[in-house]
């Protein structure tokens, strides 16, 4: 059984300007102790996706389709429960750190609160050396425990989130665009980190990001998202080197390799909007190969060689 | 792949340094002290006619206060900035005004550099405006125009939209369109990629490309994103605390970084392809200092794996290690 099976996945927003679905019928699975990477532009459902899982969408948002935690269906489970599912079971780093750092709190109170709630830690004392001993292997000092986050640099931060999503050893981790914000430097420490924590903890991780090259370091398999569907899904190594969705190649062949070809290639046209997405095979109206019946038809996902893709000339 | 062909220099900077003043203490008041925040220190470079410059580095490397010196954003505490020979602090009125207009510049965010009341016709018409050229419908058609070289098109549609009926990558050539409507012979673009949506980025980097060929542009490219300046430049410049570190032809530099910043930066990218044996790879160790405490001697050391005591000591000096390819560290000394 897989640790994580999304199941037919539709997620809704009502705005002022219309209807977005921001997930049309997303499928995808996450096996026990794998990376499973998740690209996309802006406006593809990744963070949706993310959000999805954990539920933490607006309630605004309209949910269709499952999410099976180790066979617990999380979209019907009521809030209590949630809560402790939360955290002991799956958690969520994000961009910012301090979208789950509380600024007038110490560093050590935030693992103090968490680990009390889910009943982690008997005493205050006992919470402090167990947070001490993770930050230490995930390279912050103890001593920062005592620090509030505005003392702390960009990069320790981030480490803190990272820390506060894996101190009560959840099975799967989110993880959202979690170096975008940063300087390549730390950028580069924080990868390096993911992927120790990675061999280490054998943590499964739903990794959400726009940067292909970070996803072919990081993850064994890789999700490709276009507006709110799943153009590809396969072995990461597979995928970057020989991409079967015309938008995977696109996206590819979009960002200049150091050392590689100075010829840009940028993919034509603009991202679709989301209110109003193309009839036919979403990605159409930017495909080279683009026919009459992608103009018609929505392509089904298809099993090519042990992978999925979603395209009318693969199937 | 030198572009300098006439042998002018559309932009040197020489010895430049931007010194902010700190608020004083009580104690620094009474004892007539002041502090300095030291955010470009020292820092020569040129552009020749025609070429594309990189400056890359992190935040608090001082790369944009560069920029923002160039463009007269900010004033120089010391230095000369030359713009086709001419020192411009010597330059008056007519002349001055002149020289502001042939040096346009691209700000990071269009949503922040573009009003969203206006309609984006009009702001690309409105460097024309304050300063009177043409008449008025002459303007409009300059406008048009302009919107039809950054692939606005059909331009009569984009002129009356608004910035929020646009994408992230259509308000950037809004703002691109803005900054070339004057026709300017170099344009300074500060991190034009890094706040729009991935596929765009190739998009607007190509533009860059094209109008520099079109326009005969020069260009300052100011990025923190190695491969966008691979992809743009045709030499580098890279920045660490106000300071240079290693400057030459982009080709040589990326191939064979010197300077150990040089080095981690380009291997700090992350990579499609699998890691190369071999080949040493360097790890600083920590974050940027704060850069009210500047370290003595090489700002690196206290971060680089190869420091010794001299560079704790000496400021690194100048050293040549190819055509046109400088390093700034005493490992090469």
């Amino acid at each position: 059984m897989s640790l994580l099976r999304v199941q037919d996945l539709w997620v809704r927003y009502r705005t002022r300007r219309g209807v977005v679905e921001a997930l049309s019928g997303v499928s995808l699975s996450v096996e026990e102790g794998e990376v499973l990477g998740v690209v996309g532009e802006s406006g593809s459902g990744k963070s949706t996706l993310g959000l999805a899982v954990i539920r933490l969408l607006p309630r605004s948002a309209e949910v269709r389709g499952s999410v099976l935690l180790n066979g617990k269906d999380l979209t019907s489970l009521p809030e209590e429960e949630l809560r402790r599912i939360r955290g002991r079971e799956v958690s969520m780093v994000f961009q910012d750190p301090y979208s789950s750092l509380n600024p007038v709190m110490r560093i050590g109170d935030h693992f103090v609160e968490l680990m009390m709630e889910h009943g982690a830690a008997a005493t205050r004392e006992e919470a402090l050396e167990a947070a001490g001993e993770l930050l230490e292997r995930l390279g912050v000092p103890r001593e920062r425990l005592n620090d509030y986050p505005h003392q702390l640099s960009g990069g320790q931060r981030q480490r803190v989130a990272i820390g506060l999503a894996l101190i009560l050893k959840p099975r799967l981790v989110i993880a959202d665009e979690i170096t975008t914000a940063l300087d390549a430097l730390v950028e580069r420490q924080i990868i390096d980190l993911v992927k120790e924590v990675k061999r280490e903890y054998r943590t499964s991780m739903l990794f959400i990001t726009h940067n292909m090259g970070l996803v072919a370091e990081v993850a064994d398999r890789v999700a490709v998202l276009y507006a709110g569907k799943l153009a590809e899904l396969g072995e990461v190594r597979e995928v970057v080197s020989n991409p079967l969705h015309p938008y995977t190649e696109a996206l590819l062949r979009s960002v200049p390799r150091i050392g590689g070809s100075r010829e840009l290639r940028p993919i034509p046209g603009e991202p679709p909007d989301m209110r109003n997405p193309p009839p036919g095979c979403r990605f159409h109206p930017r495909c080279p190969l683009a026919t009459e019946r992608c103009r018609r038809e929505e392509p089904p996902l298809v099993e090519r060689g042990g992978r999925l893709v979603a395209c009318h000339l693969r199937s | 792949m030198s572009r300098a062909t006439s042998g002018v220099e559309a932009l040197r900077v020489e010895d430049l340094r931007v010194y902010y003043p700190l608020r004083r203490t009580l104690e620094e008041v009474l004892r007539r002290q002041q502090r300095y925040l030291r955010a470009v220190d020292g820092v020569t470079l040129s552009i020749p006619e025609g070429a594309t410059l990189a400056l890359v580095g992190e935040s608090g490397s001082g790369k944009t206060t560069v920029a923002r010196a160039v463009v007269g954003l900010v004033k120089p505490t010391s230095g000369r900035i030359l713009l086709w020979g001419r020192d411009v602090s010597s330059l008056r009125n007519r002349e001055l005004r002149e020289m502001r207009r042939a040096v346009q510049m691209v700000f990071q965010d269009p949503s922040v550099s573009l009003n969203p009341r206006m309609r984006v016709g009009d702001q690309v018409k409105y460097p024309l405006d304050v300063n009177g050229i043409g008449t008025p419908e002459e303007r409009r058609a300059m406008a048009l125009e302009a919107l039809r070289t950054v692939g606005l098109t059909p331009p009569e549609e984009f002129y009356s939209r608004y910035p929020h009926q646009l994408s992230g990558g259509q308000r950037q050539r809004v703002a691109i369109a803005r900054a070339i409507v004057l026709r300017p012979k170099l344009l300074i673009a500060d991190e034009p990629i890094s706040n729009i949506d991935v596929s765009a980025r190739a998009q607007i980097l190509e533009l860059l490309r094209s109008l520099r060929e079109r326009m005969g542009l020069s260009m300052l490219y100011i990025t923190h994103d190695l491969s966008s300046a691979w992809a743009i430049a045709d030499s580098v410049a890279v920045m660490y605390l106000g300071k240079l570190v290693e400057h030459g032809p982009v080709e040589e530099v990326f191939s064979d970084p010197r300077h150990p910043y040089t080095k981690a930066l380009l291997q700090a990218v992350p990579s499609l392809d699998e890691r190369k044996a071999g080949g040493e790879v360097v790890r600083l160790k920590g974050e940027i200092p704060d850069p009210l405490n500047m370290p003595s001697g090489c700002r690196l050391h206290p971060r680089c794996p190869f420091a010794t005591e001299r560079c704790r000591r000496e400021e690194p000096p100048a050293v040549k290690v190819g055509e046109n390819h400088w390093v700034y560290c005493h490992l090469f000394a």
